[in-house]
């Protein structure tokens, strides 16, 4: 009885193959599947692909094609086998292709990283060097990265320069600095979407949003979106005011990546799914070529429970195929002050042999604005946090007196100061940090040069808002920080969290 | 001062039967709130606090409380600015708590090119992103978080009504 149903099932698909001109039935889509379905080697390594196409009546399979570095042999309508240079210098991507014989218009595409032998797949140097401004500026306490910008069409180059910020989420890049065609999303109606970040200090960026592989290290997230920095040919609205940082200059980075909690810039706040709630925030606007622009809403796909796919800025290491639970950024200990230091931002948490949490580490789960409690002072700040994109330690303290010329920096100096952090959830985690705080005018005045000041802070508000303690660069020497994305899990702990 | 009782009730032009410790007013407001004029929010009249409200499309909460009242609105993404207004009728602090940043130009009004400009300055003296801190004999800004969770506030020293902490506005 069920081989006879089978047959009859086969034998309808037949016939609604022979009526169709293309050769796939109407309401039958085909599909191609790859296994696996992206993958990272070093030079000279091997992937075995297979191919799977769904509702394939004909039985005809896949034929293939490869675009970037490496061979493809062995090709059959089931499978083929990728192999790698024998060596390449820097880490490229190839991309495999495979597309449907009995309808050429549906294909599957496997990117595939390829990195240089010897190294580490999830590893990334930084380094706090002072920045693409040298010698007229130098950006202190800053850490940078270059990154691997890549077209869909499979066109890289390889982007220096960019800031290491885990106070934020997602990929912006200067427009001027991007050389590969990369395509901004549009609404099919003549619209381009635009994003805007408003920062605390009357800056902003501003840009299209565009699709984008991107490689860091050994990892590649496909089909990401970024931010493209840069001023349209019309005003910008009003809700993103201020100075727009499309410049190195302005900038003083080539970009910025967000590689903190979360997945996106925005998240569901910004969803389709909260149209009901009132009017789209002021991050992602649809903009005529006329200039004319309206706040929108924008998917953030399965992880917001939408069944439009992701087209928010999103964190790259939440669009890695492995190592993709979180980061750890790791730099060495400084005393007061060091010309340049030299780290490593490691991706994954727990998920290979090199990004385990050490059993001396403490773990703090975060509230649903992504802080924790620091105690300084006789004071809960309740709005605390790390954030490698702040170039000092920034707390209340009524004792220390800001510099004279800049009162976002502190010009008293002080030693033995110790803060306590507390995991806001259960209240019983904490952790001791001491630290000092540096004279800012004269330790930078007596190191113009230098790239690196543990000892550098200023005031927060603390007012009948939260307060707030942000743990900025400085904390970081001399620690490995790991940060655990918003939606993924690390074990059986699931993020947000930091540990140290 | 009035007396000690902290918050009181709110707006005498409702019914008796409503005097709550805080009222709701969002859809009133918005309906009387005209298309914007010259904005002028941080010292300026408690009139201005509805034109912020219409421009950010919020509704708006009002609660009276000792020597000051505090006008609260909760903008689109939920970011809540509020707006602390003397017994002669001025905004004399402003504070905001959210995941966006609220727009500065609108709510400091005048003030808006002191905050600019000194920003500015502040940025120019050393590139990168960090908390701002203004401190003027006359104005004071301050402002910090990170992506997705901001808060800071602004208040005119000058105007503070006599007897309140700034330090401790509700």
């Amino acid at each position: 009885m069920r081989s006879f149903l089978v047959l009859t099932l086969i034998g309808a698909l037949g016939f609604l193959v022979g009526c169709g001109s293309s050769g796939t039935p109407a309401g039958v889509v085909l599909s191609v599947q790859l296994t696996p379905s992206s993958a990272s080697v070093n030079a000279g390594g091997v992937v075995n692909i297979t191919a799977s196409v769904a509702n394939d009546s004909s039985g005809k399979g896949v034929s293939w094609s490869l675009s970037g570095v490496g061979t493809l042999t062995s090709q059959t309508t089931t499978g083929a086998t990728y192999t790698a240079p024998a060596t390449v210098t820097t880490t490229s991507v190839a991309t495999v292709v495979a597309t449907s014989i009995a309808s050429p218009t549906v294909n599957a595409s496997l990117p595939i990283t390829v990195s240089p032998a010897g190294t580490t797949a999830n590893v990334v140097p930084i380094s706090v060097n002072g920045g693409p401004l040298l010698p007229t500026t130098i950006y202190t306490n800053a850490a940078f990265v270059s990154v691997q910008v890549c077209a869909t069409s499979g066109a890289c180059q390889t982007i220096p320069d960019i800031l290491v910020d885990t106070g934020s989420f997602g990929l912006r890049l200067l427009a001027s600095e991007v050389t590969v065609p990369l395509t901004p999303i549009t609404d099919g109606s003549g619209n381009t979407l635009y994003d805007c970040v408003q920062f605390v200090d009357n800056s902003f960026l501003w840009g299209t949003v565009a699709p984008a592989n991107i490689i860091v290290g050994g990892e590649t997230a496909t089909a990401t979106s970024v931010q493209l920095i840069a001023n349209p040919s019309f005003s910008i609205p009003s809700g993103c005011s201020g100075t727009n940082e499309d410049t190195q200059t302005l900038l003083g980075a080539n970009g910025i990546l967000g590689v903190g909690p979360e997945p996106f810039d925005c998240g569901l706040a910004c969803d389709p799914s909260q149209q009901g709630q009132g009017n789209a925030p002021t991050v992602y606007y649809l903009c005529s070529s006329g200039g004319s622009c309206n706040t929108t809403f924008v998917s953030c796909g399965t992880i917001c429970q939408d069944a439009n796919p992701n087209q928010q800025v999103t964190n790259p290491v939440f669009n890695f195929p492995v190592d993709n639970n979180g980061t750890i950024l790791t730099l060495p200990q400084v005393n007061d002050v060091a010309a340049t230091v030299t780290g490593t931002l490691t991706f994954g948490i727990g998920t290979e042999s090199n990004n385990t949490i050490p059993t001396t580490a403490t773990l703090f789960t975060l509230d649903s604005s992504d802080n924790f409690i620091t105690n300084f002072g006789g004071q809960s700040l309740t709005a605390s946090f790390i954030d490698s994109g702040s170039n000092g330690l920034f707390f209340p303290d009524s004792s220390l007196s800001t510099c004279p010329d800049n009162a976002s920096w502190y010009c008293t100096p002080a030693t033995s100061l110790s803060a306590t952090n507390v995991d806001p959830n259960n209240g019983s985690t904490t952790n001791t940090v001491t630290f000092s705080v540096d004279d800012f005018d004269t330790v930078t005045q007596a190191n113009p040069t230098a790239a690196a000041f543990s000892n550098l802070a200023g005031p927060m508000p603390c007012t009948s808002s939260p307060c707030t303690f942000d743990w900025g660069l400085p904390f970081f020497y001399g620690r490995s920080v790991f940060t655990a994305i918003d939606g993924t899990t690390v074990g059986t702990t699931p993020g947000p969290f930091w540990a140290y | 001062m009035k007396s000690n009782s902290g918050i009181s009730e709110s707006q005498t032009s409702l019914p008796s039967t409503l005097f709550l410790k805080t009222v709701w007013m969002g859809i009133a407001l918005l309906m009387l709130a005209l298309p914007i004029p010259a904005l002028a929010a941080l010292g300026g009249d408690v009139t201005s606090v509805q034109e912020d409200q219409a421009q950010m499309k919020g509704s708006l909460k009002t609660t009276e409380a000792e020597a000051y009242t505090t006008h609260e609105i909760t903008a689109a993404g939920k970011t809540i600015v509020k707006e602390y207004v003397s017994p002669e009728g001025k905004v004399f602090a402003i504070s905001w708590s959210g995941p966006f940043i609220p727009n500065m130009q609108q709510l400091l009004g005048t003030y808006s090119n002191r905050f600019v400009q000194a920003a500015k300055l502040q940025r120019e003296s050393q590139p990168g992103h960090r908390p701002v801190n203004i401190k003027q004999p006359d104005f004071v800004f301050q402002n910090g978080g990170h992506m997705r969770s901001y808060f800071g506030r602004a208040y005119l020293p000058a105007m503070v009504p006599q007897g309140v902490n700034v330090d401790a506005l509700q």
